[in-house]
């Protein structure tokens, strides 16, 4: 069925990330199952995103989305080194 | 007058300026996240070739280009700076308009200024192979006709939905010897565990980067991980290019009035500007302005503010109040843009109010883009026009003020490799959708009886 919601989700629009068109859906999933933090702003123009994702999303997930300070990249980087090494020292 | 300002091999910059020295307010270390100490060199060194960790947290203000990189700069290096006075008439404004033009570079962008000696400083910390990501595959490409001029694997894992629509990026870095694959993957444990929750999922930068950095940590001691943007050394290595266009301009007895880059990761604007901005911080007059994406036709109409302030967080400031079970955050007021992933050195730029952040429409930009390939001839990459858009307002501000003011813009890169993005422009998919209020009513509706996202 060709609803209003798969409408939204085929929409297009460039990311500034990846450098090229992406999909609705792309953006509502790209963040581990969340939406990517971009979204609000990428999509704000194209139809009323923020009322459209709060009324999908719980509290706590808009929160995880939306809200926390995403990582520095040094940040997320040295976290995955931490992460791996560790797993490594447990399974050599 | 010549249209193009050549400077000859002799006077290419010896040595990177660090803008670190000059900053009224240090940046902050970096803590780790794991331990909130401040990030040493151990914690970098699985990561990172010691000569670019001392370039990360280096005070030193200049910092000597080895000879071996200043060998392969000079396949494309120094750059020319360009009058654009074809673009000049288009626009019909007191302007002059020069860009120092990064796409002459083999894989089309400014990435190489840094790519090449990352390259060179993990070949003489004996490192035999590289690891990466890429999203639109400027990196990756870069990288990977570096590793080749030094003898190093390198191994580019490209966001899945990047590599299936960009196929001649992934052959750009297969002819210079690069392994380039598709995120997820097979190859990491990040990749696998992704690939069994999601057999068909199209990959995230974030995914990415995870399966890079794994790459390299799990190696056996052999392998680092290299990243084009964001990190201090990047922006130090790419300053050839306002060193370089400085002394073009010294040549012709000019100075700009105004300095345009686009930022995303903040390495070609700050390659650019910072020069600049050390003259700025030396007394002289210049303005200097960082073009980043945004959505909304111009932000004082648009409905809601993001603080470009605060530059700590990089997601949006949003109050919100619950509604039930869903909620609604309400709209706020307009007020400049915070950008994800911008380098802390920009960030701490803008917020000393030394650089001036505007953000631009993709149909602002694309259009800015096409002006320019209509008048000057090069098909700018979809990033690069986000500084011409601001290009184009400068001389729009200067025709209606009656000033003549002249303009250096950072042309970072040619979009022939990224032609499906124009194809999106002109088929129209970028237009704003202008969903009808009976849709917003119904799609509402719809999604009342979906109780998760992930439904």
């Amino acid at each position: 069925m060709n609803t209003v919601r798969t409408v939204l989700d085929n929409l297009e629009t460039r990311c500034p990330r990846l450098g090229g068109p992406v999909t609705f859906h792309y953006c509502r999933y790209a963040a581990d199952n969340l939406p990517c933090s971009r979204s609000l702003i990428c999509w704000q123009n194209h139809f009323p995103v923020h009322e459209y994702l709060g009324r999908l999303m719980t509290k706590e997930e808009w929160v995880d989305a939306f809200e926390k300070p995403s990582a520095e990249r040094l940040d997320r980087i040295l976290t995955i080194a931490a992460e791996t090494s560790d797993r490594l020292n447990h399974n050599p | 007058m010549s249209k193009k300002i050549m400077l000859p091999e002799s006077e290419m910059p010896r040595s990177y300026y660090n803008i670190a020295a000059d900053l009224p307010n240090p940046v902050p270390p970096p803590l780790h996240p794991a331990t909130g100490q401040p990030v040493g060199p151990d914690d970098l060194a699985p990561i990172f070739p010691m000569p670019l960790i001392e370039q990360e947290v280096s005070q030193e203000r200049y910092i000597d280009i080895p000879e071996a990189v200043m060998d392969v700069y000079r396949i494309w290096r120094p750059t020319p700076l360009v009058r654009a006075e074809r673009l000049e008439k288009l626009l019909d404004a007191p302007v002059k308009i020069y860009f120092k033009n990064e796409s002459v570079s083999p894989p089309g962008s400014h990435k190489p200024n840094t790519a090449v000696p990352q390259a060179y400083y993990n070949k003489i910390s004996g490192v035999k192979k590289l690891t990466t990501e890429t999203g639109a595959g400027q990196w990756g490409s870069a990288l990977a006709f570096a590793c080749n001029y030094f003898g190093l694997e390198c191994k580019v894992f490209m966001v899945k939905v990047s590599f299936e629509q960009k196929p001649y990026r992934k052959l750009m870095m297969q002819t210079w010897g690069a392994n380039c694959i598709a995120s997820p993957s097979n190859e990491t444990e990040a990749g696998r565990r992704m690939l069994q929750r999601s057999p068909d999922s199209p990959g995230t930068l974030g995914m990415a980067i995870s399966e890079a950095v794994e790459a390299a940590v799990t190696s056996n001691g052999d392998t680092r991980y290299a990243l084009g943007s964001v990190l201090n050394h990047v922006m130090l290595h790419q300053t050839v290019i306002g060193q370089e266009a400085i002394k073009q301009f010294d040549s012709i007895g000019e100075y700009p009035d105004v300095v345009i880059g686009c930022a995303g990761g903040g390495s070609n604007f700050a390659g650019l500007a910072f020069p600049f901005l050390r003259d700025k911080m030396n007394g002289k007059s210049v303005q200097v302005i960082a073009a980043e994406p945004a959505s909304c036709p111009t932000m004082t109409k648009g409905p809601y503010a993001y603080d470009l302030g605060d530059t700590e967080g990089m997601t949006p400031l949003m109050a919100m109040y619950t509604l039930g079970h869903n909620f609604v955050p309400p709209s706020i007021h307009a007020g400049g843009l915070r950008y994800h992933g911008m380098s802390p050195l920009v960030s701490a730029l803008v917020k000393e109010g030394l650089v001036e952040p505007r953000s631009y429409t993709n149909l602002d930009t694309f259009g800015a883009g096409v002006n320019f390939a209509r008048s000057e001839g090069i098909i700018p990459a979809p990033e690069t026009n986000h500084a011409l858009a601001a290009v184009e307002e400068v001389a729009r501000q200067a025709k209606a003020e009656g000033k003549s003011k002249t303009i250096v813009v950072s042309f970072s890169g040619h979009g022939v490799i990224d032609l499906p993005s124009y194809d999106a422009y002109f088929s129209g998919k970028l237009t704003n959708y202008a969903l009808p209020e009976a849709e917003i009513a119904k799609a509402l509706e719809e999604i009342r009886v979906i109780p998760q996202a992930a439904a």
